[in-house]
This record gives C-alpha cells, sequence and structure tokens, in this order.
C-alpha cells in the first residue's frame, strides 16, 4: 500500500511515499504529521480506480505548481488552479474513496501540491 | 480528470527535459487511454448537472494534450511531410469535440466554476481589427483562394478559413488572446477538414500561415506549429515545386518556423524543377 507522506511545515520537502524517502522519516521535524497518519489515496469513479502512488503525487504536484500556471490566460490558470483538485476529486465525476474522511485526502494533496519544490512556475 | 491531469504533467515534464526522447512515455499513454476510456464512459452514461464543470474541465485539459502530444521533432517525420497514419490531424478531430462538450456543459452559465472568465472569452469573440480581411492577407491569397466578389463559402471551401485567418495575421499572439487563434481550427467547415486529410496543398498554406502565427506562444501549441509548419513547408517544396504562387507564399511560414531559405531552383515546365 502506497501511503502518502506530506511534510505540513512546507520547508523541507513535497509529497513522498515512506518506501522512497526514509531519509525524510528520519530528518523530518517535529512538528511534521507522522506519515503514517495518511491513508492510502484512490481516486475512481464509477467504471474505474487508481491508487495514487507517489510519482503520481509529485506529478500533481507539478502540475499545481507549475504545468497549470503554463497553460491559458493567467485568470483561467489561477482559477483552474483553485479548481483542478477539487475536480479531479469531485464527486460523480470522480470520487475520492477512502476509509476517513473525503476532505481529509483533499487537504493532504493540496498540501503535497502546494508543497512541490520540484519546479519553478 | 486525475488521469488528465498526470498526462499533461508526463508531457510538460518531456518537454522540459530536452535530455528525453521526443517519444511519448509509457506513463503518458498508460494515463491517457485511462483518461479517454474513463471520460468516454461517463459520458456515455449521460451528464448529470453537477458534472458539467468537471466534463468541461476535462474537456480544455484533453484539447491541450491533443495538441501537445507530437512525439517527433524532426519535420520529415511529421505530417504532413510523412507517409500517412491514423494520427494525423487527431487534435483537429477533438477541437471539434470540444464544441459539442461546450454546448452540453454550458461553461458560461452563472453557477460555472468558469463564469468569472466569462469576460475573456466575449472580448476573444469581438473582431480582432477593424481592417477588412482582403487587407490582411497577402494579395496573392485573391487568387490562389479564388475570392473575388462571386464566390460564396458554399462553392468555395477556402473562403470562410481564409476570412478567419486574415485578422490573426495582423494580431500579435498573446495568452490573453490565445482563444482566438484557436477559433480559426475549430471553423474549419468539414470539406476544408477533408482537404486537409487528402493534403491539399491551399488547405496545407492555409494551415501552414496559422502555424506561423503561434510559433511563438505557449510551450504545448509551440512545438506543433513549429514542426508541422516546417513539415508543410518542406512537403509542399517536394510535391508541388511547380506550383510558384505557393512556393512564393510559403516564405512567410518558412520564416516564421524557423526554415532556412530554400535555395530557388529553376522551374522548367515540361520536367519539373531542378536541383
Amino acid at each position: 500500500m502506497n501511503i502518502v507522506n506530506v511534510n505540513r511545515t512546507g520547508d523541507s520537502g513535497s509529497a513522498t511515499t515512506l518506501a522512497s524517502r526514509s531519509d525524510v522519516l528520519s530528518n523530518r521535524n517535529e512538528s511534521a504529521v507522522p506519515a503514517n497518519f495518511y491513508p492510502a489515496i484512490v481516486v475512481s469513479d464509477q467504471f474505474s480506480s487508481y491508487q495514487l502512488d507517489s510519482q503520481s503525487v509529485d506529478r500533481l504536484g507539478k502540475f499545481y505548481t507549475r504545468t497549470v500556471l503554463s497553460i491559458g490566460t493567467e485568470k483561467a490558470a489561477k482559477l483552474y488552479q483553485n479548481y483542478a483538485i477539487e475536480i479531479a476529486c469531485a464527486v460523480r465525476m470522480n470520487v475520492c474513496r477512502m476509509q476517513s474522511r473525503t476532505d481529509l485526502v483533499k487537504e493532504t494533496l493540496y498540501d503535497a501540491c502546494r508543497s512541490n519544490t520540484h519546479c519553478n512556475p | 480528470m486525475m488521469h488528465v491531469v498526470q498526462t499533461l504533467t508526463a508531457i510538460h515534464d518531456r518537454y522540459l527535459d530536452p535530455s528525453k526522447t521526443p517519444r511519448r512515455s509509457v506513463t503518458e499513454m498508460y494515463h491517457l487511454s485511462q483518461a479517454a476510456t474513463s471520460y468516454n464512459m461517463n459520458l456515455s452514461a449521460g451528464v448529470e448537472p453537477g458534472d458539467r464543470d468537471a466534463l468541461w474541465g476535462t474537456a480544455i485539459l484533453l484539447g491541450i494534450i491533443s495538441f501537445a502530444s507530437l512525439d517527433v521533432s524532426d519535420p520529415r517525420e511529421a505530417w504532413p511531410f510523412r507517409d500517412p497514419d491514423p494520427s494525423d490531424l487527431e487534435w483537429l478531430g477533438l477541437s471539434h469535440g470540444k464544441k459539442t462538450v461546450w454546448r452540453i456543459a454550458n461553461p458560461m452559465r452563472s453557477d460555472s466554476i468558469f463564469y468569472p472568465l466569462v469576460d475573456e472569452y466575449i472580448d476573444n469573440a469581438t473582431p480582432a481589427t477593424t481592417l477588412h480581411w482582403a487587407q490582411c492577407v497577402p494579395p496573392a491569397f485573391i487568387s490562389l483562394y479564388g475570392l473575388d466578389d462571386m464566390t460564396t463559402t458554399e462553392d468555395n471551401p477556402y473562403e470562410h478559413a481564409v476570412q478567419t485567418l486574415a485578422p490573426l495575421l495582423k494580431t500579435k499572439w498573446t495568452r490573453y488572446n490565445n482563444q482566438r487563434f484557436f477559433y480559426f481550427v475549430q471553423s474549419f467547415q468539414p470539406v476544408l477538414k477533408n482537404l486537409l486529410k487528402q493534403k491539399d496543398p491551399r488547405a496545407l498554406l492555409l494551415l501552414a500561415y496559422w502555424y506561423s502565427t503561434i510559433c511563438d506562444s505557449m510551450w504545448w501549441m509551440s512545438r506543433r506549429a513549429i514542426v508541422e509548419c516546417q513539415s508543410i513547408c518542406l512537403y509542399l517544396e517536394r510535391d508541388h515545386g511547380d506550383e510558384e504562387t505557393i512556393l512564393d507564399l510559403l516564405q512567410l511560414p518558412r520564416t516564421k518556423c524557423g526554415l532556412a531559405p530554400p535555395k530557388r531552383r529553376p522551374y522548367i515546365p515540361w520536367f519539373g524543377s531542378l536541383t
């Protein structure tokens, strides 16, 4: 199972997994939320489902901080940045399923996006 | 939508890394096939009012993906210079599909998340210039496309496209007016699309002129614009080298897409161009 770990302080990292970033775990500061608090994230609709692995969460972060800002007018880019993940996790077309609340999934994804440090918007 | 986001970001990654092959990655292909399947299934199942914004948002990104999905960098390996391929002009078909989704999703309704963009849509729907279209195109267009006063759109497959393209030739591309430029291809009549598929030289010349207006634009537009503009120029020079007017008119797109000036070759009517 892939577990999304996000450093919520926003000062040192991006979305990752327990398996791929043990250094983050060993060096994380005290205010970071423990990694095992984060659930597997599965995005699905009535026809299919897809579990986000660390690369997918990382890519989502790049979309949020870089790609979405490069595809339309400035106003449209900002609008998309605000709503893309909301739409991606929208109930009906795409439903985020998890063991706890959908809001927590969105919050986790937004955190992953905002803390992405792989790109220069 | 999630697969669409993954696909577009993977393409952007590829574009930003010059060391990567221009070919599509497995990641792109996987997510795109999943996105297309899911989108078609959701459309087929019927669109609920609450799905409309997701439907339109996904359509926009799919349109961008289809235009950005060019997996060659050599114009000789690109359409139309290369041999026919099922993916030829695929992006053009998707561009037309967006019009249908627009009608279903109606993103300009007041409760849409896209409603704040209504001013931009309206701005880009107004004429870009007060000049008459004939003042915006090279004079040789008039005779090449048979655009005298007697023609009508019904009997001239090029007329509407030339008139739509004309103001763009006098307009500098910006992110803000981008939609204006895409209206040109979205307004193609079926007969003109068929002419493009048949590699009709006049239709190709029009597309080359349009490409030349967006060679210097956003990352997801410029690669296809440059490579296919070059490919059209090379194709027309190779297969229609006896059409002097077309070769002369190619100079502008040739320059805009970065091809070196062609060597002017003597033309012998009964023999063709000498290399």
